[in-house]
């Protein structure tokens, strides 16, 4: 049987090799679009933790495991042994529906970029990138109007075709610096100051077509961009009460961003900058992960955010109190000599969240259904997992759009002992 | 032990390739739907203001320049116009000098041996010749152009070219000294043989050549001695002497080639042709040859909140029925109201050094408005130039300290990209466009625009 060879110093850097390979594929230029309803408001949640965790619904709070780490509770890295990379991406297929159009977009997101290592044995350094939110969407409306303000002689009024593009794109993204510590048998904690950056832009195109007529306008084009920056604390903690049970926790408090908001147009020497702050409600989460025996297991999570508690912004007419609901079960990998797929890790499970804003004065829902299932390298060097989603957001009746969405999610998760 | 990463592709064993396969056809095989309506139900945070238009009509500066070149004077000019008409009247003036004929006849000998001095007698004619410009045959006008009924004069006073062009012609003996009713483009006068031996023994003055009672009043313009764009006459040969000529043909028995003059100076009096108006309520006037160039700024009031200039038009009409020339060699320029405020004149070599061309021939867009506005488009047609630029640097402050007005002219070669095919001081164009005071036809600044929606959260 040919195996993965993987374990050496140049181990690591070359999957960072390839991790910057499917980076790359990542971007893939003007495809790029995700749900229509992130364009308006804070955007869509992107978070991610890796492909084993979305497989299974996406629950792991509860999650401690040094030879498969993850970076969904920090608490679970203490106690590790080896340095651990980690970078996951999804690619979204979207069928984005209203009573009149519909479009379908692909994406592709690289939300999550990890590395922790040990430093004794019972803590554990970590640091990376993650994506919070984002937004990616292009709309156009076409309509006929008319040039001018009807103060004018009738002759010089011409009559246009006028389409307006809207495309708003940006990503809210974290630095989490981590420490997570092993403090019992049965207690591992962890905090991270996250440092919070991010850009989203606007632009709004409006083209003119005259009709019957050879005059020529420039387009008017205005750009938002909304320049933001923050610092959050997260603690985490895992308990295991009982060999067969863990229980976890995540807690981040309120805190605040710092945002300048700059208008501008295209030729016009002329800016407007205004700075103002946001609060962003705290966060936390539960979960809670009971060994079936074998090498099944179940769990769920749950997370909440007050969002009727933002403040700062006119978004927060339309907040509510957003939360996650994840539940899943998983068959572990095995390595069962000539054990064939069953050796095979599978997870599946079931995810429904609310957004944290509404449209249509409807509460915006999400839904999903998953499976996964991954690949481990060789001596427990690290895996490769895939997941596979159907999602629903929204619904026609209440907000006059639908999105059912393919997502296919791939991380990959390396071990060095590099010292 | 070594890395082998290509493996990594095959993972372990038997289930490798699936999940990559998988994976890279969802990442790479999936392509998004062209832009749609989807989504623009939504309220985002962006709103355009509506796209306004204004017109202003209002002229803050203006003035009619007389155009001078300090390189090359008017007298240097290489064409002469001739015409009577009422409304374009120009006559041709020149002086010859014809000292070098007693020279030539201290060579000639009678019969006897003896010298001789010049005489009737031993002159066989004297012929004025003008070179018609090959441009006045158009074969469409020919007929109309070049029947012209030729009078010429002599001047009572001693010509000097520096008065010319003037509003008024020269005062001369009203006995006309030649006639023709020519219609060919090589012009042939008579001149009367005493006159010439009274010029060569006595000094010149000049001579006026008039149109008189033409059937046509169009300018006609003929070659001056100093014409080098000898495509643009028929000439003989290539020592073909060029101008009002006057060739002087000797009596047989002296045996000797006729002697060609070119006169020591030719110019035209432009004496009856438009000229500037003084208040541009009356109109504007554009005119090459002598160069007239208007200039005028429009009082514009830009409010402080900023605005995109989506399309400024600057519209103009002409009268076609007063106008002449081709419309694409007119160009469209800035220049600093502060060098032109309050002046009547100024050099090519200030314009070259402080205008900016905006537009000119190549995207003059001539806008014929609806007809039931007022007279037809054929009679009066609108042009317009594209100045969205200039009004966008004027509406963001650019110009605040340096106000800007517009100056009409001509290709000048520093125009670059804009040079017409001829320099403005060849031949004549006239552009009447009409003034502020026009009911229907005053040029005026159509300025097309967005707001910015500013500032707020």
């Amino acid at each position: 049987m040919r195996t993965l060879t993987y374990g050496s110093g140049r181990g690591l850097s070359g999957l960072l090799v390839v991790l910057a390979l499917v980076a790359a594929l990542g971007l893939p230029g003007n495809s790029k679009a995700q749900s229509p309803f992130a364009l308006v408001n804070i955007g869509a949640d992107v978070r991610q933790s890796d492909a084993r965790i979305a497989g299974r619904g996406g629950w792991g709070l509860a999650e401690s495991d040094s030879l498969n780490p993850s970076f969904h509770n920090l608490a679970g890295l203490a106690g590790l042994k080896s340095t651990v990379i980690l970078y996951s991406g999804f690619g979204d297929l979207s069928r984005s529906q209203t009573p009149e159009a519909e479009r379908t977009t692909s994406t592709v997101r690289a939300p999550n970029l990890r590395i922790a290592m040990p430093v004794t044995k019972w803590m554990a350094l970590s640091g990376g990138f993650r994506a919070l939110r984002g937004t990616q969407y292009k709309s156009v409306a076409a309509y006929l109007d008319t040039l001018g303000d009807g103060s004018v002689t009738d002759q010089f009024l011409n009559e246009v075709n006028i389409e307006e593009i809207f495309v708003r794109e940006g990503t809210q993204f974290e630095v989490p610096l981590g420490v997570s510590i092993k403090a019992s048998s049965w207690l591992k904690v962890a905090a991270s100051v996250n440092l919070v950056r991010g850009v989203i832009r606007g632009h709004l195109t409006r083209v003119y077509f005259p009709v019957d007529s050879p005059e020529e306008y420039l387009p008017t084009v205005e750009m938002l961009e909304d320049d933001l920056s923050g610092t959050s604390t997260t603690f985490s903690m895992i308990i295991q009460p009982f060999p067969r049970l863990s229980l976890g926790a995540t807690l981040t408090p309120s805190h605040n961003w710092d945002i300048v908001r700059t208008r501008t147009m295209s030729n016009v020497a002329d800016r407007s900058e205004v700075p103002f702050r946001v609060s962003i409600p705290s966060i936390w989460a539960v979960g809670g992960a009971l060994d079936l025996g074998g090498r099944w297991r179940v769990g769920g999570d749950f997370e909440a955010q007050d969002y009727s508690k933002f403040s700062g912004i006119y978004w927060a007419d339309t907040m509510v109190n957003s939360w996650r609901v994840s539940a899943g079960v998983e068959r572990r990998e095995n390595w069962k000599r000539r054990g064939g797929l069953t050796n095979l890790p599978l997870r599946f499970g079931y995810t429904v969240s609310r957004w944290p804003y509404m449209i249509n004065n409807e509460t915006l829902e999400e839904k999903w259904i998953t499976l996964g299932t991954g690949v481990p390298f060789r001596r427990n060097s690290g895996h490769m997992d895939v997941a596979l989603s159907y999602g629903v957001i929204g619904d026609m009746d209440k907000h006059g759009i639908e999105d059912r969405v393919w997502r296919f999610s791939v991380s990959m998760v390396g071990l060095e002992k590099w010292w | 032990m070594p890395v082998d990463f290509m493996r990594i592709l095959k993972f372990s064993g038997r289930y490798g390739p699936l999940p990559v396969v998988l994976a890279l056809t969802i990442l790479i095989g999936c392509t998004s739907d062209t832009l749609g309506p989807v989504g623009t139900s939504l309220p985002i945070d962006m709103e355009l203001n509506p796209v306004l238009t204004d017109l202003i009509v209002e002229i803050q500066e203006y003035g009619g320049l007389v155009v001078t070149d300090d390189e090359n004077s008017f007298e240097a000019s290489e064409v002469l116009y001739l015409g009577g008409g009422p409304d374009q009247a120009s006559s041709i003036v020149a002086r010859y000098d014809f000292s070098t004929l007693i020279d030539t006849f201290a060579t000639f000998t009678d019969g006897s041996g003896d010298s001789i001095e010049i005489s009737v007698g031993w002159i066989e004619s004297v012929t004025l010749r003008l070179f018609l410009l090959n441009a006045y045959e158009d074969p469409a006008t020919t007929s109309e152009k070049v029947e012209k009924h030729y009078r010429v004069y002599e001047l009572s006073d001693t010509l000097v070219a520096s008065e010319y062009p003037r509003s008024d012609e020269p005062i001369f003996d009203p006995s006309p000294l030649a006639f023709s009713d020519e219609v060919t483009n090589a012009v042939w006068i008579e001149l009367p043989k005493s006159n010439l031996v009274d010029w060569t023994l006595n000094g010149q003055t000049g001579i006026i050549i008039r149109d008189e009672d033409s059937v046509s009043d169009k300018l006609i313009g003929y070659a001056s001695k100093e014409l080098d764009h000898f495509l643009e006459i028929e000439l003989e040969d290539e020592n073909t002497l060029v101008g009002p000529t006057i060739t002087v043909s000797f009596a047989a028995e002296l045996d000797h080639l006729p002697m060609t003059f070119q006169p020591i100076i030719d110019t035209s009096t432009l004496h009856g042709i438009p000229d500037s108006f003084a208040d541009a309520a009356d109109g504007l006037l554009l005119r090459t040859h002598s160069r007239r160039y208007p200039y005028f700024s429009f009082n514009v009031d830009f409010p402080d909140s900023a605005r995109m200039i989506n399309r400024a038009v600057l519209r103009v009409a002409i009268d076609t029925l007063t106008s002449f020339g081709p419309l694409t060699e007119i160009v469209l320029a800035t220049i600093p109201t502060t060098l032109v405020s309050g002046r009547d004149s100024l050099t090519i070599q200030e314009i070259e050094a402080s205008a900016v061309v905006i537009t000119g021939n190549t995207s003059i867009d001539v806008k014929l408005p609806n007809t039931a506005v007022g007279d037809p488009p054929e009679i009066s047609p609108w042009l317009g130039f594209d100045i969205t630029a200039v009004i966008q640097r004027q509406a963001n402050g650019l110009l605040a300290d340096e106000p800007l007005s517009f100056l009409l002219s001509s290709g000048e070669d520093f125009f670059t990209g804009y040079s017409a095919s001829w320099d403005p001081d060849f031949y004549m164009t006239v552009m009447n466009l009409f003034g502020t005071g026009h009911p229907d036809f005053q040029p005026y600044l159509e300025i097309t625009y967005t707001e910015f929606s500013g500032g707020g959260k």
